[in-house]
């Protein structure tokens, strides 16, 4: 017979977000992620050759590099500007240095870089989070963030 | 010379004289008579003057007391058969037009009322209720509280949202201490 206990709650520890917080975010922002790239990077030569019978060329290859960087410079100024992307808006968590001041530009830049060229890497350091008293990933541990909850 | 004159006076002349004095006494008289007439006349006319006002200003009086007391006993009047009236209304309606009704009810139950309704839904089906929804659907104020129901939804959603995430994580992390807790002997 396995009795089920209720979570214990470290002190303090609420105030910051765990992993399934963080994967759902980061969940809800892939998923949104996805729709704007394709919007982006197919829909508007779909949209121009509908219009003008073909697309061309400079527009196809500029619609795939805008989104190819779509997630980039999504990561990277939602980090910068408020802190938070809308995935993050969504399960109300903010991310922040370790003192709690808002994550500069160079700091924002870095971790978006990392997160989306290493993905994977990114992903399995989450698993730090359900040990760290902080609940920070690798990727904060390296860069000096936290994920707060507001 | 004067008592020669008097004495000298002739009956013929002192008869003129004494007439003359008794018409002339006589004229004073009238005159006399004449002023008193008409200063009593005058009396008489003032009087009756005042007689007159006093009698039109106690009319008057009379009129409006009297008019008073009808005006009083008319409402005294009017309210009491008000009140019988309603009286005799409440006795009615309890004991006549409530058995009537009590009586009707079933016919209007079970057959007037069904086909009324038969009768008139269609018709308010194809007029009233599009002009209603329409109606509805351009309030500023139904807009709002839609809006307003579709916000509250919304933050009732991601409140839910975030306090089941919460929950996920605290239970995500005593499954992981509580493996490596049995974990940790054994290696």
């Amino acid at each position: 017979m396995t009795a089920t206990h209720p979570p214990v709650r470290r002190p303090g520890h609420d105030q910051y977000a765990g992993l399934v917080t963080r994967l759902l975010a980061l969940s809800a922002d892939a998923v949104m992620l996805l729709i704007a790239s394709v919007a982006v990077g197919f829909g508007v030569p779909a949209l121009w050759g509908s219009v003008e019978g073909s697309a061309p060329v400079w527009l196809k290859d500029g619609a795939h590099v805008a989104a190819g960087l779509l997630p980039l410079l999504y990561f990277w100024l939602s980090w910068c500007v408020p802190g938070q992307t809308l995935g993050g808006l969504v399960f109300g968590i903010v991310v922040r240095r370790t003192d709690g001041a808002p994550v500069g530009v160079v700091r924002a830049g870095t971790r978006a870089f990392l997160g989306l060229l290493f993905a994977p890497i990114w992903l399995a350091g989450m698993i730090v989070t359900v040990l760290d008293p902080r609940r920070r990933a690798a990727h904060d541990l390296l860069l000096g963030t936290v994920v707060r909850r507001v | 010379m004067q008592r020669e004159d008097s004495g000298d006076e002739t009956p013929p002349a002192r008869a003129t004289r004494l007439l003359a004095a008794g018409l002339g006494a006589a004229l004073q008289a009238v005159e006399v008579l004449t002023e008193f007439g008409a200063e009593a006349a005058r009396v008489v006319i003032d009087r009756s003057r005042a007689t007159a006002e006093e009698a039109d200003r106690r009319y008057h009086q009379a009129a409006e007391r009297g008019d008073l007391l009808i005006r009083g006993v008319a409402e005294k009047v009017a309210g009491g058969a008000d009140r019988v009236a309603g009286t005799a209304a409440a006795w009615a309606d309890r004991l006549i037009v409530r058995r009537v009704a009590e009586s009707m009810k079933p016919y209007l139950i079970e057959e007037l009322v069904p086909e009324v309704v038969d009768g008139v839904l269609p018709k308010i089906r194809a007029d009233v209720v599009p002009v209603v929804i329409e109606d509805l659907a351009d309030d500023e104020r139904i807009q709002d509280l839609v809006a307003a129901q579709s916000m509250d939804l919304l933050s009732r959603g991601v409140a839910e949202a975030r306090h089941a995430s919460a929950d996920a994580d605290d239970r995500v992390e005593a499954v992981v201490r509580r493996l490596l807790r049995r974990r940790g002997p054994e290696e």
